[in-house]
């Protein structure tokens, strides 16, 4: 899990100044509205005026923890009754497991990837059978030792 | 010109985890009427959510073990 710390900014009632309040090591579970509210109750201690609250993420590169990056989950060919391909980008070989689901008429079907994936260096490609109806095709990519998941949708018309 | 003294008050709040650490959350301008209710709430909220962790070994969080209210006077000389 990253490191989380939290920044509540605020301006001075007096002057206007801007106030910065760092909060580190925050749990890396908490959700955003929890931060939000815990900012806002830190504030109402104060006289400050609020203005917002971040959650700012660290990722220590240092770390040998095996952690492969993926980004640009592309999905091409998605029209009805046809074999759509899904190729994501990583830095490293590795295991990566799309979750594939298309979103129709208030229906959620899970979509099978219908081919091992390939992985060379660089792109891991799969491919699914997009159903013969219009819809929305939602995938979500989580790999081993991946700490996030990628997750794009594409509308078949 | 005479002497310029300007006041400024910060709030310690120090957290102890079950591990024995300890850590303080600063506040600025803290408000001049502070109620123990107030403390005690934030104190129930961030033990039900365990939002902040321990700095030295990411420990749960026990409880606000003190607050603080820390007023610094400074004076700048008049030298002239």
């Amino acid at each position: 899990m990253p490191k989380v710390d939290l920044k509540l900014y605020s301006t001075d009632a007096a002057d206007g100044k801007k106030i910065t309040t760092s909060v580190t090591y925050v749990n890396p579970a908490a959700s955003n509205a929890v931060l939000k509210s815990f900012a806002q109750q830190l504030n109402a201690l104060t006289t400050n005026n609020y203005t917002q609250t971040d959650r700012v993420e660290t990722v220590n590169v240092d770390t040998d923890d095996s952690r492969k990056q993926f980004r640009d989950i592309l999905i091409t060919g998605a029209t009805r009754g046809a074999t759509a391909t899904i190729s994501v980008n990583i830095e490293e070989n590795g295991s990566v497991n799309p979750a594939v689901f298309f979103y129709s008429s208030g229906n959620v079907q899970v979509l099978t990837t219908t081919s091992a994936p390939s992985v060379d260096p660089t792109v891991a490609r799969f491919t699914v059978t997009i159903p013969n109806n219009g819809g929305q095709v939602f995938i979500g990519i989580a790999a081993s030792n991946i700490f996030y998941a990628d997750f794009v949708t594409t509308t078949v018309s | 010109m005479a002497d310029v003294r300007t006041d400024t008050t910060s709030l310690k709040i120090e957290g102890l985890f079950v591990d024995g650490d300890t850590r303080i959350i600063t506040l600025k301008n803290p408000k001049p009427q502070i109620g123990a209710s107030e403390i005690i709430a934030l104190q129930t909220f961030m033990q039900a959510n365990n939002v902040i962790i321990g700095d030295r070994y990411e420990g749960t969080f026990g409880r606000i073990e003190s607050v603080t209210r820390v007023t610094e006077q400074r004076t700048v000389v008049d030298l002239s």
